[in-house]
Parts: structure tokens; sequence; C-alpha cells
């Protein structure tokens, strides 16, 4: 399998992490097997691209690294709040400097408005110990890093391994069939979602291996047969579904070169990242917790239907509660909420979570009370979007209804949203969209498209 | 020590700091100094007024914390180094957060001017220019200086060039608060800043 590259590229930086998995399963242990790799490359427009200069190293080199940027970011900001700074105009000098030792990565002030980045043990191709960094390229390189830090996090949450196996054996056939639903309902979804679809065709395998043998685990990943074993059977599922599967867009829509920065990284503003609870950027684990179960609710529901249908007498199948779409919503909300609550016990919470909570649980509330409103509204977006696959954050747009259901505007929030507007699929020219809105309902949407696939719908008080 | 765990860290810590007595006259007094003048950064660079901070607050559902222009009035006056401060109640916690939220929200929306204001600051510093002739920092500076004098208290003056020094400070900082992890890096800090300071 070749090895998958994260790139990261704000205008003056590129970071490239390249993830390297073990070949050898791990048996024993539900980690993921991965090393990394990464290549820091400063495209500084001023230096001619020969004289760039680059730093390679793994996972530990950049978690080095970003120690100490980190460290050293928050020594400049605290230093614009003391008395000392303010009242004489002295250079602004970090009380303590960052030097933990020599081989250690570290930074120094040069002047007003740049820094000096000490690569200490990491390699790198330039003659000279370190590299000056204006402020700007020190902030590129802060939000790079941040974004890695998001994806590796957003990668690691993805991988329900351990939890799939405590699950499985509990769950019995009922809840196989409906894992091998979602992982068929997966397959077809675009690249982005690959992740996704293989670990949860790979739970499934090791859930049937596992009811002879609980102990036993794991097959070795293999892709490809298994996509073809698995979309067969798809084929003979009702026409209703495969009627509203929209052309693929990529052939139409070039992707755009890899070194391009994506200005994505950028623009999309805290809030939606905040309330949006699924971006790979946050990536919070309660948020994503609630992200991942209303993305994955509708294709639930379906399952259940046909299981439902099946086997129409069954009261003692306590499996049936694999929750229809209205719980499943009912369930994201209520985690939403526990964010919330979390927040107002005021134990040790993150001001994220703080935040969170305050963006998200009016929201939240509303939602709850008017799920036919946003259950349609999903249902249509769970159809219409397919992720680009060079999209890698979520995007976000406001919804102004029409009193007859139509979309009367659509407000693109953060510049990712307004590039890829046209290939979201978002009735903009008046057409049908949903049903006459009733006058208790918010005419006012917020649609949340993640590059997963996933959906989120809330409504807003305007 | 992973950001996330220290920022926990350091929010569980300005909650015992928030609940201490010493706090009321000591480290909260400066939070509310900080923020104010951050915030005042904020306004001179990107030319807004109260109207686009409630409007941000609105946007972030912080209505029942900073509803309208006189909540918003009475919340910046709890700095009190303002000179209309006095007989305010204290900044709570729940109070500062919004602000650093607000702040960080404004920030990253106009993130590409204080892009632009910064790199135009890197340049004319690296040529040993003034960096009031260029008209956007320079306009920057004039409203930053002018807020300043009209908000905060003489008594707190400070000279000419430090404050030009803290104006251009502000905004590389301004820079760092609109990116993504923003409000963390304003919420440490203010934190560490009022705990060194007092």
């Amino acid at each position: 399998m070749p090895p998958k590259i994260h790139r990261f590229t704000p205008p003056t930086c590129t970071l490239e992490v390249t993830e390297q998995k073990s070949p050898l399963p791990h048996q024993q242990s539900a980690e993921p097997a991965k090393q990394f790799q990464f290549e820091l490359r400063f495209d500084d427009p001023r230096q001619a691209t020969t004289k760039q200069i680059s730093i390679q190293g793994d996972q530990q080199d950049l978690l080095q690294l970003q120690i100490a940027i980190n460290h050293y970011i928050q020594i400049q900001l605290q230093s614009s709040f003391q008395a000392k700074n303010l009242a004489e105009n002295i250079q602004i000098t970090p009380p303590l400097t960052t030097r933990f030792g020599e081989q250690i990565p570290y930074l120094t002030p040069q002047g007003f408005m740049h820094h000096e980045l000490f690569f200490g043990s990491l390699t790198h191709d330039s003659d000279r110990s370190s590299i000056r960094l204006g402020t700007v390229q020190l902030f590129d390189l802060v939000a790079a890093l941040e974004a890695y830090q998001a994806k590796i996090q957003a990668l690691s949450e993805v991988k329900p391994s351990r939890s799939w196996r405590e699950i499985i054996p509990l769950g019995g056939g009922i809840a196989a069939i409906a894992i091998l639903a979602i992982a068929m309902v997966t397959v077809f979804k675009p690249q982005p979602q690959q992740n996704i679809a293989t670990d949860t065709s790979q739970s499934q395998s090791q859930s049937q291996s596992k009811i002879p043998e609980l102990n036993e685990i794991t097959p070795p990943p293999a892709p490809d047969p298994r996509q073809q074993a698995v979309s067969t059977p798809k084929l003979t599922e009702p026409l209703t579904s495969a009627k509203r599967l929209p052309p693929p867009p990529a052939v139409e829509t070039p992707k755009p070169k890899p070194d391009i920065p994506d200005p994505a990284d950028y623009e999309l503003s805290d809030v939606a990242r905040q309330s949006g609870f699924d971006t790979p950027a946050k990536a919070k684990i309660s948020s994503n917790l609630g992200a991942k179960s209303a993305s994955r609710s509708p294709q639930t529901a379906k399952t259940e239907t046909t299981i439902s249908a099946n086997k129409p007498t069954s009261p003692n199948a306590p499996q049936a509660e694999i929750t229809s779409r209205n719980q499943a919503q009912e369930k994201a909300d209520v985690e939403i909420k526990a964010i919330g609550e979390t927040g107002e016990t005021k134990d040790l919470v993150a001001p994220s979570a703080i935040a969170d909570r305050s963006l998200v649980k009016p929201t939240a509330r509303i939602a709850a009370k008017q799920p036919s409103q946003i259950e349609a509204v999903t249902a249509y977006f769970e159809d219409k979007w397919q992720p680009p696959g060079d999209l890698t954050q979520s995007l976000e747009y406001r919804l102004l209804l029409d009193r007859n259901g139509s979309i009367k505007r659509v407000v693109p929030l953060g510049k990712a949203a307004q590039l890829y507007l046209s290939q979201t699929n978002i009735p903009v020219s008046g057409e049908p969209f949903i049903a006459p809105l009733t006058p208790s309902q918010s005419s006012t949407i917020r649609l949340l498209l993640n590059p997963n696939g996933g959906v989120q719908v809330f409504t807003e008080l305007k | 020590m992973s950001i996330n765990t220290k920022t926990e860290y350091k929010y569980s810590q300005w909650q015992e700091l928030a609940n201490s007595k010493a706090t009321e006259d000591g480290e909260l007094e400066n939070i509310k100094c900080h923020l104010d003048l951050v915030l005042l950064a904020l306004e001179a660079i990107a030319n807004i007024g109260s109207e686009a901070i409630i409007q941000a607050a609105q946007d972030l559902h912080l209505e029942s914390m900073i509803g309208d222009r006189l909540t918003l009035w009475r919340l910046r006056s709890s700095n009190p180094k303002r000179k209309t401060s006095g007989g305010r109640k204290k900044l709570d916690v729940e109070e500062a957060l919004s602000l650093v939220l607000i702040i960080c929200y404004l920030a990253n929306q106009h993130q590409e001017l204080l892009r632009r204001g910064v790199s135009l600051l890197e340049q004319v510093t690296e040529q040993n220019e003034s960096p009031h002739q260029t008209a956007l920092l320079g306009n920057y500076l004039d409203r930053f200086i002018n807020y300043y004098q009209e908000r905060i208290n003489p008594a707190h003056d400070i000279s000419p060039e430090s404050l030009a020094h803290l104006a251009w400070k502000l905004l590389s900082d301004l820079l760092f608060y609109s990116g993504q992890n923003g409000h963390r890096l304003l919420w440490v800090a203010i934190f560490d800043a009022a705990q060194i300071k007092s």
C-alpha cells in the first residue's frame, strides 16, 4: 500500500506528513501501528527555490518542534501584557529561553518582527544551524502545525477499533448486519470517507471471525476484494436510494495542484469550528462523537427499516433499538448538551468547551424541538453531498429559506465555502427544497458539510 | 504536556483564581485591562465599532453576556485603567471568556487585513522605515493612539514611543489570535501575564 501523504500548505510553508503503516498487524494492541515522517519546507518568496530550506524528521522531531514553537509563541504573546514592556520601550526578549538542551530546537526573537528558529538536532538542508522567520512566516508555521495536530487527532478518532471490538460481541447478529450495511453505504462514498469504510469493514470481518473464538482478531486489511464483495449486494437495495445519487462530480471539476495553498486552512471561522463539532482542524473528541452519530444516523435508520421488515415479530430483540433517525439525532443533541452541562459544572474544562457550550446549546435546543425540518434538510444533503476529493475542511453555509420551503439565499461562511459552493448541490435558484415552513419553524438554517461526507444541520434564530 | 491539557490546566487554575479573594484585587484586574487593550487594537486596525462587537456576540450566541451597547460599555469599563472605570462590578470568568471568544472571532474575520498589516510592518522594519508612513499602518496607529487617549486614564499614560510599540506588538499578536487556536493562545497569555504581573 503506498504511503498516505497529508499536506498542509499555508502561504509561506509546506508541511508534508507521510503516514507509513507498519506491514505487520498488531495482534495485541489496539493502537494503530503507524509511523510518520515529516518534511517542512519554508517557501520564502524572497529566496530562490534552490535556497529554500527544508527540515525532515519523524514524529518525535515534529513534536519537539511543536513544543518549541508553542512555548515561544506563548511567551511572545504574554510579553505584550507585561508592564515592563509597556512602560519602557525595550526589545521584547522572553524572560526565560526555550533552550532545554543543545539538541532541541528553539526560537529567539530577532529584532522587533523577526524570529530565529534554531534547528537543534532536526535534519535540515541549510548550511546554517538556524533560519530567520518573519512574524507572518511564524504564524503560517503555527497554522500548519495546528492543522497537522488536528488531522492526527481526527484520524485517530476515525478508528474505533477498540470500541467496535467491545460492542460487536454484545450486539450479536443484528448489530453485525447493521455494521455491514453501514459499511456498504460508506464504501460508495468518495475518497475522504475511505478510511472509515476500510476500518468499518475491517471491524466487521473481525466480528464475524470473532463469533467462534472471541480472542482471535483481525484479518489483514484487503480493501479491494472486500469492496467488490460488499458492493454487489448494494445492487439489490431499493431503487429509490439509487435514483437519488448525483452524477460523480470529479469528472467535471479538476483537482487543484497539491502545492497550491489550501485557502480552507485559514478563513473558516473559529466559531464555525467550535460549533461545527467535526472539522478535522478542531477534532474535539466529544463533539466528534456527536458528529459521527449524527452523520451516520440516516444510514442506521435505513438498516433498521430493512431489519424490521424481515422480522416483523421480534418483541424481544434488544438490538432493534439501533436507533431511528430521530433517536440518533436526539442522541447527538444529548451529547452536545452534555458538553454544555460539563461546562456548567466548572470542572477541568478547556475554554473551548465553554465556547462550545455557549455556542451550541441554544441551537441544539432548537434542533430538538424541530426534528422534521432538520431531518428533511439532512436527508436532502445526505443524498446530494458528494465531497470533492481535495476537500479537507468542513464547509459551512447559512441557508435563508422562503416560507414555501425553497432556498431564498445561501450565505457561504468562509472562503472555502465560497470556493466549493458550486459543488455542494445546494439548490440555489428557488427549486423545491423542503416542505413549506410552518410558522414555528426557523427560516434560517446552518448547514455544515464535512469532508468525510457527513452532514450537519442546525436551525438558527435570526 | 499537550496544548489541550495545558489549556484545561490553565482554565482550572483560572477557575480557582477567579474564586479566590486575591484575584479580585490582583490578577483579574490585569486581565480586564489586557482584554480591553487587545479589543482596542482590533477596533483600530479593522476600524470597527461597538456594533460589530455586539453583532459578533450575537453570532456567537453570547447575547446574555453582551446584548447591547450599555452592557458592552459596562463590561469594558471594568478595565481599571479606563477613564470611565469605577463602580462597575468585577469582570467574572464567564465575561472574560466571552470577550476572548469575541476578540478571536473578530480577528478571524479580519485575518487577511491583519496579515497584510503584519507583512507591511515586517517590510518597513526590515527597511528601517517608519511604519506610519504607510497608509494602513499609519491609520491604525492614529486610531490606536486616539482611542487610547480618549479612553484610558491619563494617570496610566505612557510615552508616545511606548504606545506605538504597544500598538505594533498588539497588531502582530492579533494575527496569532485570528488563527484556529487563537482563543486558547489569548486565554493562556492573559492568564500567564496576569499572574506574573501581580
